[in-house]
């Protein structure tokens, strides 16, 4: 016997079929779609990566050109990106879109945060009194400077020093600053003003808009460890001290005018704390091998391979204060170092550096 | 008669439209496989260009160092202060071969951010031949898998002690290890 099902029934059975049927297809038509607009977006994520990690190799590659050469200018054209640069626990990175870079053994006095289609960079030998190390500035026009009431003498030797694509004023007052949409603005202030008075022109700009540098002391020869490099931040419409990492102090001494120049770079004192750290790590091992230098010298004079008197230069203790950050210890060291190096030279000796 | 023939058309209908449903899902399946031979696809090519990438990365980092190291004033010799390029300092040489060695972990490790696993060595090679002296030394444990590249610079060795012939040709050989 042959069961006929009702033509009634057979017809909703098709109309569910054809329901279901629109249903099935826009479901897998959502999944298709779902599936490439996640592709798309992952593929959009993995070149931004790709891009930014091309871009701080790229940096990476023009940093280590910047440091093998001295008194170098340059502007570096790339594509308009924010470029951070931090140091936290002294592990200074530049980082973009996600992706960080290791600055390494280079000392690089940047702002904490770059966003512009040109980089500025420039490079300065640091020299104390042997060659450390070269030192790497970077900063973008967006950025202005306003240098206040530097003396004559500060001005010629110093301020005049200052790269000519920097964007920076020389001004005598305070209040004839104003705002006028900066993307940074770093005042330097060469006065013993602790902290410093805050421009009415900037008490509108934002916090992280306005830092400052205090020069504390620019008298004689200031930058061989005399002056004070105070760092100060925007907080409403005072300043108050930037205090490193681990909230000790904002200060540093001058070690040197370059040490000045990556203070006024710098608008963080931890990065700049960091980098000098380095810095100074370096002139210890630098210096170490000059004394050790020194004493193979010292050998040879000794042998009768070199004039024998020559080993009254090749002492080697006079070494003892590099690697210090302490001014007064350090630079006893340099002038006692840059005597007995001169004494060398006058008596025809091999140098000590 | 009428009732039988609309049955018969109506089991039809619902045959066709299983047949279209399965059509549906092997399009739907076929579409699939081909997306997936495509992604293995893509996947092949992209792991090949990214192990180009590596081997230009590691020809940069292997030259990067060379630069470096040939600039470096812990190394260079100078003249009344003033670095020559691409010159040794002999004194130097030894002086920083003895002071950053593994055992003085700081040293070796401060400078090991500029080096990472390389083997620098400088040999003297006219007027006499010298032994090579090895100024870092970070190699890998070798294995299989350890590829390395040989960079050779010739350099000018100075022995500031001599008052005449100071100068010497010597040759700076990096080896980066990956």
């Amino acid at each position: 016997m042959k069961i006929i099902k009702s033509p009634k029934r057979m017809e909703k059975k098709a109309v569910i079929e054809v329901q279901f049927n629109w249903v099935f297809v826009l479901i897998a038509g959502t999944m298709i779609l779902m599936f490439f607009i996640i592709i798309v977006n992952k593929q959009k994520s993995v070149s931004d990566k790709k891009l930014a990690v091309n871009i701080l190799n790229s940096m990476d590659r023009v940093l280590s050109g910047q440091k093998t050469s001295e008194n170098r200018q340059d502007v570096i054209d790339m594509f308009e990106a924010e470029m951070s640069y931090s140091c936290g626990g002294c592990d200074c990175t530049f980082s973009l879109a996600g992706m960080s870079k290791s600055k390494g053994n280079l000392v690089v006095f940047a702002p904490t945060s770059m966003k512009s289609d040109r980089l500025l960079t420039w490079t300065q030998g640091w020299d104390m009194p042997f060659r450390v190390s070269n030192f790497v500035y970077m900063t973008t026009p967006e950025i202005k400077y306003y240098l206040v009431g530097p003396s004559l003498s500060v001005r010629r030797d110093f301020v005049d020093g200052l790269p000519v694509n920097v964007s920076y004023d020389v001004v005598a007052d305070i209040n004839s600053i104003a705002y006028k949409g900066e993307q940074k603005v770093r005042l330097v202030f060469f006065s013993d003003a602790n902290p410093p008075q805050m421009p009415s022109g900037l008490a509108d700009a934002g916090d992280s808009i306005v830092t400052a540098l205090v020069i504390d002391g620019t008298a004689g020869a200031w930058y061989n460890g005399r002056a004070k490099l105070k760092f100060y931040k925007k907080k409403g419409p005072v300043f108050v001290p930037d205090n490193d990492e681990d909230e000790t102090t904002n200060e540093y001494p001058a070690l040197g005018m370059q040490t000045a120049y990556g203070a006024i770079y710098s608008d963080s004192f931890q990065n700049f704390r960091c980098n000098m750290d380095d810095a100074v790590k370096k002139m210890g091992y630098v210096a170490r091998i000059y004394k050790e230098r020194a004493g193979q010298l010292s050998q040879k004079a000794v042998d009768g391979e070199i004039y024998s008197g020559c080993n009254a230069f090749y002492a080697t203790t006079y070494f003892n204060g590099f690697g210090s950050n302490d001014p007064s210890l350090l630079y006893d060291s340099i002038n006692l170092l840059t005597t007995f190096n001169e004494g060398a030279v006058i008596s025809s000796c091999p140098r000590i550096y | 008669m009428l009732d039988r023939t609309k049955t018969v058309k109506i089991r039809m209908g619902s045959r066709k439209s299983q047949i279209q449903m399965m059509e549906t899902v092997m399009i739907l399946v076929v579409f699939f496989i081909i997306v997936a031979i495509g992604f293995i696809f893509y996947s092949k090519i992209q792991e090949g260009s990214i192990r180009e990438l590596q081997r230009q990365r590691f020809e940069e980092e292997a030259v990067a160092i060379s630069q470096n190291i040939i600039y470096m004033p812990e190394l260079a010799c100078s003249e009344k202060s003033v670095i020559i390029d691409i010159c040794f300092d002999k004194y130097k040489l030894k002086a920083f071969a003895s002071i950053v060695r593994p055992q003085n972990r700081n040293e070796f490790l401060f400078y090991q951010k500029d080096f990472g696993e390389s083997r620098i060595t400088v040999r003297e090679i006219f007027p006499d031949q010298k032994d090579a002296v090895v100024i870092y030394d970070n190699a890998p444990v070798i294995s299989q898998e350890t590829s390395s590249i040989l960079t050779s610079v010739p350099v000018s060795l100075k022995d500031p002690a001599k008052r005449y012939g100071q100068y010497s040709i010597g040759i700076l050989d990096i080896e980066v290890f990956a």
